[in-house]
């Protein structure tokens, strides 16, 4: 019998399906891993399972008994433990203690043993030094887990999860915020509490690492299970290349146009030399260096949590960097980002970011008013309602009441009214319809054609290899790839950087 | 003496409070602007008890004790839907619910409250102000002791779990919802003990005694003395609890004076007097190590977090 069971799993969050009739199960002993792109429902998934989030239909059962619905603490009792994508430490507790905790049975939680000394117990002593020992976390279980770096919390968060002795292990990206230094170490790790029996699913976006430990992969694609099946199966399985390499088709026509422009590489535009940022302790840009050429299109591409929002959150002075960015022979790192953009970079960041409270054409105006040439602002708003008539249509609607789609294009629309002359866009495909994504490239290409710098962030990569002139691939924090758009579209090594990166 | 003997006892409902507050503020994290509500109920009940059905002072211990851990849990029940900003604002909804019920229910005595509240008697001798200081300090080591072996025990450990990480403490299987309960009625439950000692002790009680700003004082004398620590909330019970008395001019200015404490402390030494990391604490454990065996550095040994790029960026969540 299978330890666990997901049977036509189902989760909506509104109107939107993360996850859509999802089969299968986890025998006991085995490794499975999760893998898919960007929004494949993987989180959710494990959500279900750990019970943070209650599945809108199907079955769950865990060791024959159903447990969807469940409360987190309950799956913890009944043997299912979990690590969190984001680390979660006890962070004014010891190392120790954070492990201690974590080892207290339900009879003593639930009962009046609760009250009872939590250090008295020598086998529950015992077994957290083992697990501190396992983990390679005794010399600092003494410290405070705040106090930590990244690759021991995640250390910690295992040895935590391992301290009721669970029956399944239940990983969320492990291997976020590890640099390639640390991630062998982490399989090891990973590997060897498998080893002492322990059923795991691991959820995980660089996939080398998943195939390289799982006996069985789930592939999730837009809810849907797409694959299923062993590492080497899965590894050639043109379903599996295809998303993540992007689906066919979508931008021939866009890629039609940028074929016939000539490439303009007379002056530099940005030049960006061992650039390092990251959150707080997890560091997450390496020592980036990359050079766009004035009226060049370069795109980053890379897996989600390659690092390419960070970077292009650097540039724009949203997340502390080191290192050096020139612009147009200024360094830009002391500048802060309002001053960036006076400078003449027009940013469409991540997720839209519009201001919701405020009228489309509000929207507009407030961006306006920081124009790198100062007057006409009205003309520049009327272009962007002539370039995108939908806005037009609702310029005195506020922003919150947009579609998605929508809120993207007026994101666009206010980098545009803008007027730079260098245009930073991350991500602008994200959870939009096919149509709308079009519409936003062929823009993107006709400003392009009229001699705008682009720099694009897209985890699509046929996208981006159809649009640009030079592609950067990004993984793990650091250029993996790079080199003009023509070669690397036929290049191995980019099915290679998208399906192994360990 | 005696006049010093007075001094102490206030001190002493203070320091019961204030240990009390630190289960719920201190060890679980939950903020709570209500604690001299669950005084002035232990002290109502008392008082209600011994004038009107002649209940013995004894007796009006437990009856305070368990009326107020009550109410307690009701509010750690609310505090299951509210987090943070919220819950703060609902408990100081609660003091003035508390406050209006008081003065409003013909029960407790209206708006002037209840007057001759008679003084407990043991073997037929008459309570003085050093046997209500006996009494008094007999509850606050006994509140002392229970936080510290609480605080050893699974159950204290879990409820710093849940204060520094809900996600994760649910993750270990540990029953949130029932500990903050918990955490709130025996925070509530000490703080109505007090209130039953500080009935007769006053001989009257009267609604505008267990105000808001009585909250306040009591919030501020944990977070001067230092969240978390059972010797931060007695010493801050200990140091603001004496200071109008040392310096009588400051008691017309008492809430000034704590205001300008507050900001001042949570500006320069938001840990407290003795929370952990604070200054005398290092202070003191500097002296102490001294005598101890140096420690090795670990900072190089490389699963130490480099400290310059952590304090640049943005939190973690």
């Amino acid at each position: 019998m299978a330890l666990l069971e997901i049977d036509q799993v189902t989760v909506r969050f509104g109107g939107l399906t993360a996850l859509s009739d999802v089969s299968f199960d986890v025998a006991d002993g085995e490794f499975v891993s999760v893998i898919g792109p960007n929004g494949a429902g993987k989180t959710t998934l494990f959500n279900a399972i750990a019970g943070a989030i209650k599945s809108t239909s199907g079955t769950i059962r865990f060791k024959g008994s159903e447990v969807q619905g469940s409360k987190p603490a309950h799956m913890s009792h009944v043997g299912v433990r979990r690590s969190f994508q984001v680390a979660r430490p006890f962070s004014s507790m010891t190392v120790r203690e954070n492990i201690q905790v974590a080892s207290a049975k339900k009879a003593v939680l639930h009962s009046g043993r609760c009250l009872g000394p939590a250090r008295r117990d020598r086998r529950t002593r015992e077994h957290v030094e083992e697990l501190l020992g396992l983990v390679d976390l005794s010399a600092w279980a003494d410290r405070k887990a705040s106090e930590l770096n990244i690759g021991a919390l995640r250390r910690l968060e295992i040895a935590r999860a391992l301290a009721s002795e669970p029956s399944l292990l239940l990983l969320d990206e492990p291997a976020a915020g590890i640099g390639v230094d640390g991630l062998r170490p982490l399989a090891e790790l990973i590997k060897g509490v498998h080893e002492r029996g322990l059923t795991v699913l691991l959820v995980e976006h660089n996939v080398g690492l998943a195939l390289s430990l799982s006996d069985r992969v789930v592939v999730l694609d837009e809810g849907h299970l797409l694959a299923l099946g062993t590492p080497e199966q899965v590894r050639n399985d043109e379903r599996v290349i295809s998303a993540y390499l992007g689906r066919q088709g979508a931008r021939q026509a866009a890629a039609g146009v940028v074929k016939g422009l000539p490439m303009k590489a007379e002056a530099v535009m940005l030049e960006v030399d061992g650039l390092t940022a990251g959150y707080g302790r997890v560091p997450v840009l390496y020592g980036i260096s990359l050079t766009v050429l004035e009226g060049q299109f370069v795109t980053i591409v890379g897996a989600n949590g390659a690092g390419k929002t960070t970077l292009l959150q650097a540039l724009m002075g949203l997340v502390p960097a080191t290192g050096v960015a020139v612009f147009r022979g200024k360094p830009l790192l002391p500048q802060p980002a309002h001053r960036r953009v006076d400078l003449g970079i027009g940013y469409v960041p991540e997720g839209r970011h519009v201001f919701p409270a405020l009228t489309v054409d509000e929207n507009l105006q407030l961006t306006a008013a920081r124009r790198h040439e100062k007057g006409g602002s009205g003309r520049a708003i009327d272009e962007v309602y002539e370039v995108f008539p939908r806005l037009g249509e609702r310029r005195r609607q506020t922003s919150r009441s947009l579609s998605g789609g929508e809120q993207q294009m007026l994101a666009f629309g206010r980098a545009l009214v803008l007027d730079a002359d260098f245009l930073i866009l991350d991500e602008i495909s994200l959870g939009l319809a096919p149509v709308v994504v079009d519409r936003l490239y062929d823009v993107l290409l006709e400003i392009h054609g009229r001699g705008k710098t682009i720099l694009l962030a897209e985890q699509n990569a046929r996208v981006a290899l159809e649009a640009a002139d030079m592609v950067y691939v990004m993984e793990a924090g650091r250029i993996a790839l790079q080199g003009p758009a023509a070669e690397l579209r036929t290049d191995p090594r980019i099915v290679e950087a998208y399906l192994s990166s360990l | 003496m005696s006049y010093l003997v007075v001094v102490a006892v206030t001190i002493v409902i203070y320091a019961i409070l204030t240990v009390g507050l630190n289960i719920v503020v201190g060890y679980v994290g939950q903020p709570n602007l209500a604690q001299s509500a669950f005084l002035g109920l232990g002290a109502y009940f008392a008082a209600v008890f011994s004038t009107r059905y002649g209940v013995s002072f004894w007796w009006t211990i437990p009856i305070s004790f368990a009326v107020a851990g009550v109410a307690g849990l009701g509010l750690g029940a609310v505090s299951l839907r509210l987090r943070e900003d919220f819950l703060a604002i609902t408990t100081i909804g609660v003091n003035f619910v508390v406050v209006a019920v008081f003065q409003y229910m013909p029960f407790f005595g209206g708006s002037t409250g209840i007057y001759a509240i008679p003084l407990p008697a043991i073997a037929g001798h008459q309570f003085a102000n050093t046997d209500f200081l006996i009494v008094g300090l007999v509850m606050l080591v006994g509140v002392v002791g229970a936080s510290f072996y609480l605080q050893r025990a699974w159950f204290g450990q879990s409820l710093a779990a849940i204060r520094d990480d809900e996600q994760a403490a649910c993750s270990v299987g540990i029953p949130m919802a029932s500990y903050k309960v918990a955490a709130f009625t025996l925070s509530a439950a000490f703080a109505g003990m007090a209130g039953s000692l500080y009935a007769p002790f006053l001989s009257v009680v009267t609604p505008t005694s267990f105000g808001f700003t009585e909250s306040i004082v009591i919030l501020s004398m944990l977070i001067f003395g230092g969240l978390g620590r059972i010797r931060g909330a007695l010493i801050g019970a200990l140091i603001l609890g004496a200071l109008p008395e040392v310096f009588r001019f400051i008691s017309d200015y008492r809430l000034l004076t704590f205001g300008v404490i507050l900001v001042l402390m949570l500006r320069f030494q938001p840990q407290g007097l003795l929370g952990e990391d604070s200054v005398m604490s290092k202070l003191a454990s500097r002296a102490l190590t001294a005598f101890r065996r140096p420690v090795p550095s670990l900072a190089a040994e490389g699963a130490l977090m480099e400290k310059d790029t952590s304090s640049h960026g943005p939190s973690r969540d």
